[in-house]
């Protein structure tokens, strides 16, 4: 197991977010966290990035306990956030923006360079001088998951990134996590956009009201009506 | 008013108004990246000033290269006292209430200030001008002192020089980009806390600057840490907090301000910053380099 998140418990301030919260994700592995909006996703993504520390439970990478580690040194361990709200610096430029989250991996191979991003986003290329808060919905998506990129992750977790997203952005999306997964890049992603989910993931679980509450292959959550009908509104 | 007098009275106004900038540019960058508002950079400004009389007073040759050590050591021995502050006291309260972070910045100030009266005492102090830069200039038939075109050159410089560590390393767009999102620039892997205390550092280092240039400008007393705190407080209203443009133009909008103020008005002048922040409040409360809130 890359990532083990063994019973764990947030609080934002005194209510109590996540119950004894648990997850598995092997290296390699798209997995996504399923659930409505306030069902817990975020907090769960905060909680092993040490954004915001659970109050019990651990967490677990490569073998390490790194639980309510300071967001820095988890990013150092080899794990990406990538914000909901995207987050990119307004004031900096796209290549700025892509510079600050230049770090070395892990391991020896540091694979992301400025050139391959540009590859792969020529759009960037395209707006690199240009200052990130003018980029549109979907260049500043494209922006937070290539500075996240920039410091070679083991894992990345991807919080919510098709939300607020024209279609044609979700298909770019959608490719740039197929193309993570043949880096060999592990994958946390939260979603609420079921279909787009589970077409590019290998299993799934179901967070609602703090509780997880199914997990499967994506396979079986397919075809599990009452489950996406319970807990996802699909 | 001649214009040969108006161009003297100006470029007084801009040597005063470089001088607050060098002051007030710290005071900024330390609110845009902390978030604090530091009552005590006054203070520690006003500290600047007497270490750099008491080296003075070892250093008697009175040549530029006894003042030029001055601005080498004093800067740096004040941002070293930043780093104390930062580590024991400030880096507690940046997710406290606006009114901890208060009450902590000005009960520093009444510290600062009383440490200040037991070391140095209250009698104005003052640096003799190094021969250099003791005499005067000649501008269009009045003699501007040689000091305030220093301090001219100065400004810029300094000006420059956070410019380009801002704008143009990468130290600079990791300053910026903790100004917005610091949560997200920690899960970067970008170790924030010690951005935090390097930008205080380089606040305070600005204000011991600030402090070896007025102990050879005018006479050092214990009023000049509130004074030069609440001008500083004006520039960065009126600049926009946080935007060290914005208290470039403050800056001098203020220094030229006063100078010109001060000839029909007299010590009237020094209301001239409230007037100016009232104005700025009023039409555009962010700054007028500054952004709103989000």
């Amino acid at each position: 197991m890359q990532l083990v998140v063994e019973n764990i418990n947030t609080y934002y301030g005194l209510s109590h977010i996540l119950f004894d919260v648990s997850l598995e994700v092997n290296q390699g592995e798209t997995v996504v966290l399923l659930g409505r909006n306030g069902a817990g996703k975020t907090t769960t993504m905060r909680s092993i990035m040490g954004l915001t520390a659970p109050k019990g439970g651990r967490v677990v990478f490569n073998g390490e306990d790194i639980t309510g580690l300071a967001p820095f040194k988890t990013a150092r361990k080899g794990i990406g956030f990538v914000p909901e709200d995207r987050r990119i610096f307004p004031d900096l430029t796209v290549q700025a923006n892509l510079e600050v989250g230049t770090k070395k991996g892990t391991g020896s191979r540091n694979p992301w360079s400025l050139e391959k991003i540009f590859e792969i986003f020529p759009r960037l290329d395209e707006l690199s001088k240009r200052r990130a808060g003018n980029l549109s919905g979907g260049e500043q998506q494209m922006l937070t998951i290539s500075r996240t990129l920039m410091g070679n992750p083991d894992l990345v977790l991807l919080d919510e990134p098709s939300e607020g997203l024209a279609p044609v952005i979700v298909k770019v999306l959608g490719d740039m996590i197929d193309l993570l997964k043949q880096e060999g890049i592990t994958v946390l992603l939260s979603e609420q956009n079921v279909k787009f989910a589970l077409k590019h993931s290998d299993r799934a679980y179901i967070v609602d009201n703090g509780h997880i509450k199914y997990h499967g292959s994506v396979a079986e959550l397919q075809n599990d009506e009452d489950i996406k009908k319970k807990y996802l509104a699909v | 008013m001649t214009f040969e007098y108006f161009v003297f009275m100006l470029l007084n106004g801009l040597s005063q108004g470089m001088l607050l900038f060098i002051i007030a540019s710290g005071l900024s960058l330390v609110f845009g990246v902390l978030r604090v508002i530091n009552f005590a950079h006054g203070s520690l400004y006003m500290i600047g000033a007497y270490l750099a009389y008491s080296l003075s007073a070892t250093l008697t040759d009175g040549s530029m290269l006894s003042f030029l050590a001055l601005l080498v050591a004093v800067p740096p021995a004040v941002a070293i006292l930043g780093f104390v502050v930062e580590v024991t006291l400030f880096r507690r309260v940046y997710r406290e209430e606006h009114l901890l972070q208060l009450l902590l910045t000005y009960s520093l100030v009444l510290i600062l200030d009383d440490v200040v009266r037991v070391i140095w005492g209250g009698d104005p102090r003052n640096v003799a001008r190094p021969d250099l830069l003791a005499g005067s200039v000649d501008i269009m038939g009045l003699a501007l002192p040689t000091y305030n075109v220093f301090i001219l050159v100065i400004g810029p410089v300094i000006a420059l020089g956070l410019w380009l560590l801002l704008y143009k390393t990468r130290t600079g767009n990791i300053i910026r980009a903790a100004v917005s999102f610091p949560d997200t620039l920690g899960a970067l892997g970008v170790n924030v806390s010690r951005v935090m205390t390097a930008t205080f550092m380089l606040g305070c280092w600005l204000a011991g600057l600030g402090g070896v240039l007025v102990a050879a400008l005018a006479s050092v007393d214990l009023g000049i840490g509130m004074e030069k705190i609440i001008e500083s407080f004006a520039v960065v209203v009126i600049g926009g907090l946080g935007s060290v443009g914005g208290a470039l133009l403050g800056s001098l909008i203020i220094g030229v301000g006063i100078t010109f103020f001060q000839l029909p008005f007299g010590r009237w002048a020094l209301v001239f910053p409230y007037l100016v922040m009232a104005a700025v409040l009023i039409i555009r409360p962010w700054g007028l380099f500054g952004k709103p809130e989000r």
